[in-house]
């Protein structure tokens, strides 16, 4: 285990230098320029801009300084907004992105996983049907349909919450539902399938011949074994809900990062890309680890080579 | 399931109200909460080239000369008076005795710092065209001369005396505009001294500004925080002590929060959606007003068939100008076919007609296409945005019903959108253009020759010495109607194709008061105030600007 | 387009033995099929709705007269009438030929798509998990990075090389579509293949495509058929982002993922423009899982129990 480990976070340095390498080279390929609007710059003007920036040089020679920086922590200056740093635009919208994804997390796993149980212990009858369609309506709705029906609801009409923006815990139900309903849906299905998969194995039906009680049966067996496909599915969820979600962080005014993902891309503000994918890669390849870990957890079979 | 939901949500409706949302305010007499859309890109006068810091700095500093809230016409703000040589071409400016809101004097030394730092090619502006008005600024920017050559000086203390490359009829009006707002070189010095990065000193830690607010708080992309600065120098005539601002992009979001009371005023970066605005408008929060900006379509006239103008006029003609703005714009815009709008400083626009199909189809005729089968397939790109797309679809559908030309549409992603209108690489191309004063000149200049925002590669050296000659002109009438027949040059040729004025939809709270419409949808907050009394039935009821410096000009101040 | 073709490779498996018994599963498959009324229920809907996509368009405007891109602007947006069943959009235009109009690209996009990521992930996330080691770090690595890297870049610089076509489309979706199947596929093999079937098979010499195509991935047939039902919607509306970057359907065409998106926007003051659209997906989506549960249940020899 312990080989395993130091084996995978050994790999971890060429995959994430990779994915530095490969963004680094799709940000700057694409047509556009962070300084272009409708309004032309003067040439002498658009050099300068260049030059402060450093986007004068030769690729490779502003790669390597960006591998430098990005080592030192420094993620860069920021084109759209050039009184802050990439380091304070992130720093700032984290937590925010977090609090939202702890309460998307939390909703998903709960609602997803009970809804899943449900389904295959009682698969075929009334039980699993209601279940499996309000998953599916959880699946059809997008977010940015669900999000504004939400605020109706609940912030126009009720006054129960807030319509929009950050404050305190409040402001992060709505979105954090919103956000988690999708995956709260994908959850319960795969839990379902999963758990199906298992139940009618030989080891259940060997479980079930040796007298265990139903119950332990389900909580000892058929989930470890069901989420299986829920944990591979954690790994990227959990890591696209950590940094954001472009939609509802919209629909909910959120100042957290997700927006970034689009809007960074769209101003073509190349080191704040460049901070966003980085950080997206960390937490993708840290939870992608602890996921092959758990496959252990749950499944003593799974061996690690 | 959407039925379903839709049908529970929209079918409890409450009961017609004359307000959209809550009319009552959610903080004291002294408050204002707006939404600014967006983060300002910079907060430096000199460096700003967006609305949303625009916003910010016409309320944070104070210029030489500042727009009267209703009319904008050029209104004493730290100059008291000023005197205009003969020629039109220099401008002496009488300072009155202010302060920085750090308790150090503003000189007209400040002025010259910052008129300098814009042409300087070192400060990288956006905006350094707007310097080139003074004599060597052009020069300067390309970085053929030094910056201590502009013509602008301090004649002392309280005495600016600029000298401008041509006489400039709307001159005072332009130097309302944010590029020329003072700087404090003590400050940027200062931060130098300590070893800060100079960008920095707009961040509230740092900032030192000279107008009606100051910045106290800033959270990003969440909100800012103003404050009354008391060392304005008409701090008195100022009603509001603190103007929250927040940063709420989506305008269906800011539309929710004005509904429960989170903002007084969306403001004007925030605009509303085109499916809300028949409902909108029922509402007596509603206000509109037109606005100095002009909605068009590039033609590239290099690529053919739209290299003849027969086929370029024969395009616009068979456009339906008037429905366009009754059933898809749906904002009460101005129809169109000219590029400077009807009354724009006296500028009477052209006689060209909105819609003549029959006349669309006899050029087409004349330009050697009887069958349109014939033309080929015309390509119209826009930049990704509901509200182009909308436009688009609905003028695809006009030249295809009226001249039966095939027309694909194509949305491009904006920063592609911008590298393919430089590099000539389209047919047809949406563009909006902002008028930057109330001169016919800021539209003319677009198709200039030399003008790096003309993608038409449309020049004509008649057009350009005609504008040429209108700038020399000081008689106001004899100059607009060279500029008028310059634009009719112009549109003979029809390099691109006017379709609408715009205008700018508002929700302002009853209780916001002092909120003036006007073409650049400028409104200085320290024209503002909270009015709690009941409101009498009177709707819109004109609201008389009430501080002293929006009194008519008591002073000698002379504007050409 | 009568439901999901399950994975070729598998298809074309003679039966020698292993859990999965041979030709005769397929045969007896589509009998255990035809007997769930709700899978075939749903396989109908499915089958009615492509057509009435096909054919939908070309009745109306032969009988009304109208297509999906003239408009009336003077008769725009109208909620439903007998004129309209499904009202009028923003310029007027029939929104019942649009919807079927939209369906046509929306249903050959987000199934063909699907089923392309869910048959590459399958098979890549089963031939990485059995062949373990290097090789499974490597191809896995490999997801890992095609996940972080700037999804917004890489469309716009495809865009940008190889213009607009529906190929590139396909190609755009299919890049990130098969990740997740390919990663719980995984999962679920690294489990399937400790189990006592897979090492008795192992040990009678079965050459290691057999293993893989004829033991493990008919074994996973359960999450991949979830994962699959899980794709479409996203793809649906993937393909509605991807016209936003000047990929995918352009306007005036409409596509389902398109009318959702403009309906979402509208869906306050023109609930139609969303209401339909979103009907007709969700409906989709309904009958695919209770196909696809009812496929599911078809393959699974143990279900006879």
């Amino acid at each position: 285990m312990r080989a395993y480990l130091i084996r995978r976070f050994m790999e971890l340095i060429p995959t994430a230098l990779i994915i530095v390498v490969g963004s680094f080279a799709l940000v700057r390929l694409a047509p556009g320029s962070p300084f272009s609007s409708e309004k032309e710059l003067p040439p002498e003007i658009r050099r300068q801009l260049d030059a402060k920036y450093g986007f004068d040089k030769p690729l490779p020679e502003q790669f390597a300084r960006y591998l430098g920086n990005l080592l030192r922590g420094d993620l860069g200056p920021s084109t759209k907004y050039p009184q802050r740093s990439v380091n304070e635009i992130i720093a700032d919208g984290f937590p925010i992105s977090l609090t939202l994804a702890g309460v998307a997390l939390v909703w998903s796993l709960l609602v997803g996983i009970t809804a899943g149980i449900i389904g295959a212990v009682r698969q075929n009858t009334v039980w699993d049907h209601t279940a499996m369609a309000a998953a599916l309506v959880g699946i059809s709705i997008p977010s940015f349909v669900l999000g504004p029906l939400l605020v109706l609801l609940f912030a126009l009409r009720l006054h129960l919450l807030p319509p929009a923006g950050w404050g305190d815990l409040q402001h992060v139900i709505l979105p954090g539902i919103t956000l988690g309903t999708i995956y709260a849906a994908s959850i319960a299905r795969l839990t379902r399938g999963g758990m199906l998969e298992v139940v009618r194995s030989d080891f259940i039906r060997t479980a079930r011949a040796k007298g265990l009680s139903e119950r332990l049966i389900i909580w000892r067996h058929m989930l470890r074994g069901g989420l299986l496909p829920v944990v591979s599915y954690l790994g990227p969820a959990i890591a696209s809900m950590l940094t954001g979600s472009v939609v509802v962080e919209k629909i909910f005014n959120l100042p957290g990062i997700g927006p970034y993902f689009v809007d960074a891309a769209f101003n073509r503000d190349y080191f704040l890309v460049m901070g966003i994918v980085v950080l997206y890669a960390f937490f993708l390849l840290v939870l992608n680890l602890m996921v092959d870990v758990i496959y252990g957890l749950l499944d003593p079979r799974i061996e690690y080579s | 399931m959407f039925c379903c939901a839709l049908a529970l949500l929209t079918g409890c409706q409450p009961a017609e109200t004359d307000f959209f949302g809550t009319t009552r305010p959610r903080h004291g007499p002294d408050e204002l909460w707006i939404n600014n859309a967006g983060e300002p890109e910079w907060l430096d006068p000199n460096k700003c080239a967006d609305g949303n810091g625009g916003e910010i700095l016409w309320n944070t500093f104070a210029g030489l000369v500042q727009a009267h809230p209703a009319t904008l016409e050029p209104l004493p703000e730290i100059a008291t008076h000023w005197d205009i040589s003969a020629d039109g071409l220099i401008y002496t400016f009488h300072l009155r005795p202010s302060e920085w809101s750090d308790g150090k004097p503003l000189t007209a030394h400040d002025f010259v710092y910052s008129f300098r730092r814009l042409v300087d090619p070192v400060t990288a502006s956006r905006y350094a065209t707007n310097g080139h008005i003074f004599r060597g600024g052009a020069a300067i920017s390309r970085g053929e001369a030094a910056p201590e050559t502009l013509a602008v000086r301090a004649l002392d203390d309280l005495t600016l005396e600029v000298t401008l490359e041509h006489p400039v009829p709307y001159f005072l009006q332009f130097l309302t505009f944010y590029s020329f707002m003072p700087i404090p070189q003590h400050v940027l010095e200062d931060l130098v001294a300590r070893g800060i990065d100079t960008d920095l000193w707009t961040r509230p830690e740092h900032v030192v500004c000279n107008g009606a607010y100051r910045m106290t708080e800033w959270r990003f992309r969440q909100r800012m925080v103003f404050e009354k600065n008391p060392r304005y120098w008409d701090a008195k005539n100022v009603s509001l002590a603190r103007v929250k601002l927040s940063m709420v992009e989506s305008s269906t979001t800011a539309l929710n929060m004005y509904a429960a009371g989170e903002f007084d005023w969306p403001g004007s970066n925030t605009s509303l959606p085109a499916e809300f605005m028949d409902e909108l408008s029922r509402y007596e929060d509603f206000h509109r007003h037109p606005y100095l900006a002009v909605y068009f379509y590039w033609i590239n006239t290099r690529a053919p068939p739209l290299d003849n103008p027969l086929v370029r006029r024969a395009l616009s003609l068979a456009i339906d100008r008037e429905a366009l703005v009754t059933h898809v714009t749906r904002a009460g815009q101005i129809p169109s076919a000219t590029l400077v709008p009807d009354g724009l400083a006296g500028y009477e626009a052209i006689a060209l007609p909105l819609f003549d199909p029959d006349q669309a189809r006899q050029l087409l005729r004349e330009a050697g296409y009887p069958r349109p089968e014939d033309l080929p397939v015309v390509t119209l790109s826009y930049n990704t945005s509901e509200g182009h797309k909308q436009v688009a679809e609905a003028i695809q559908q006009m030249w295809k019903k009226e001249l039966g030309i095939r027309v694909d549409l194509e949305n491009q992603e904006w920063k592609v959108f911008l590298a393919n209108a430089e590099q000539m690489n389209f047919q047809v191309c949406r563009m909006g253009w902002t008028g930057d004063y109330a001169d016919p000149f800021t539209f003319l200049e677009l198709l200039t020759t030399d003008c790096g925002n003309n993608h038409s590669a449309w020049s004509s050296p008649d057009y350009d010495a005609l504008l040429a000659d209108a700038n020399r002109e000081s008689d106001t009438r004899r100059r607009l109607a060279k500029l008028r027949e310059a634009e009719s040059l112009m549109l003979q040729d029809q390099p691109l194709i006017p379709l609408y004025v715009y205008t700018r939809s508002q929700l302002i709270k009853p209780y916001v008061r002092g909120i003036e419409g006007n073409h650049q949808d400028r409104h200085p907050w320290k024209h503002i105030w909270i009015d709690e009394r009941p409101r009498n039935n009177e709707r819109k009821a004109a609201t008389a600007p009430r501080t002293e410096a929006c009194r008519p000009a008591t002073t000698t101040a002379e504007a050409a | 387009m009568t439901g999901i073709p399950p994975p070729s490779a598998a298809a074309e498996a003679p039966g020698n033995g292993g859990l999965v018994a041979g030709s005769s599963l397929w045969h007896d498959a589509w009998k255990r099929l035809r007997k769930n009324r709700l899978a075939v229920a749903s396989g109908i809907v499915i089958l009615v709705l492509t057509a009435a996509c096909l054919v939908g368009p070309l009745v109306i405007a032969t009988t009304w007269g109208y297509d999906y891109e003239t408009q009336d602007l003077a008769y725009g947006a109208r909620p439903p009438s007998w004129q309209h069943p499904f009202g009028t959009d923003f310029y007027g235009r029939d929104l019942l030929t649009r919807v079927l109009y939209g369906g046509r690209v929306s249903l050959t996009v987000g199934l063909l798509a699907a089923v392309v990521a869910a048959t590459i992930g399958t098979v890549y996330g089963a031939v990485s998990s059995y062949a373990g080691g290097v090789v499974d770090s490597i191809m896995m690595r490999a997801v890992d990075i095609l996940y972080a890297l700037p999804y917004m870049f890489l469309v716009i610089i495809l865009v940008t090389i190889l213009g607009k076509s529906l190929l590139l489309v396909f190609l755009a979706l299919g890049a990130v579509g098969w990740l997740l199947t390919a990663r719980i596929v995984r999962g679920q093999v690294m489990s399937l293949k400790e189990q006592d079937f897979v090492t008795a098979a192992r040990s009678l010499g079965t050459p290691a495509h057999d293993i893989v195509f004829r033991h493990l991935i008919p074994n996973t047939l359960g999450p991949v058929i979830v994962t699959f039902t899980l794709t479409v919607p996203s793809m649906i509306l993937q393909e509605a982002f991807l016209s936003f970057l000047g990929l995918g359907v352009q306007a005036p065409r409409p596509s389902l993922g398109a009318l959702i998106n403009d309906g979402a926007n509208q869906m306050l003051v023109f609930w139609w423009t969303l209401a339909f659209p979103g009907a007709v997906m969700a409906i989709l989506l309904f009958a695919l899982n209770f196909l696809g549960d009812g496929v599911r249940d078809a393959l699974d020899p143990r279900m006879k129990h």
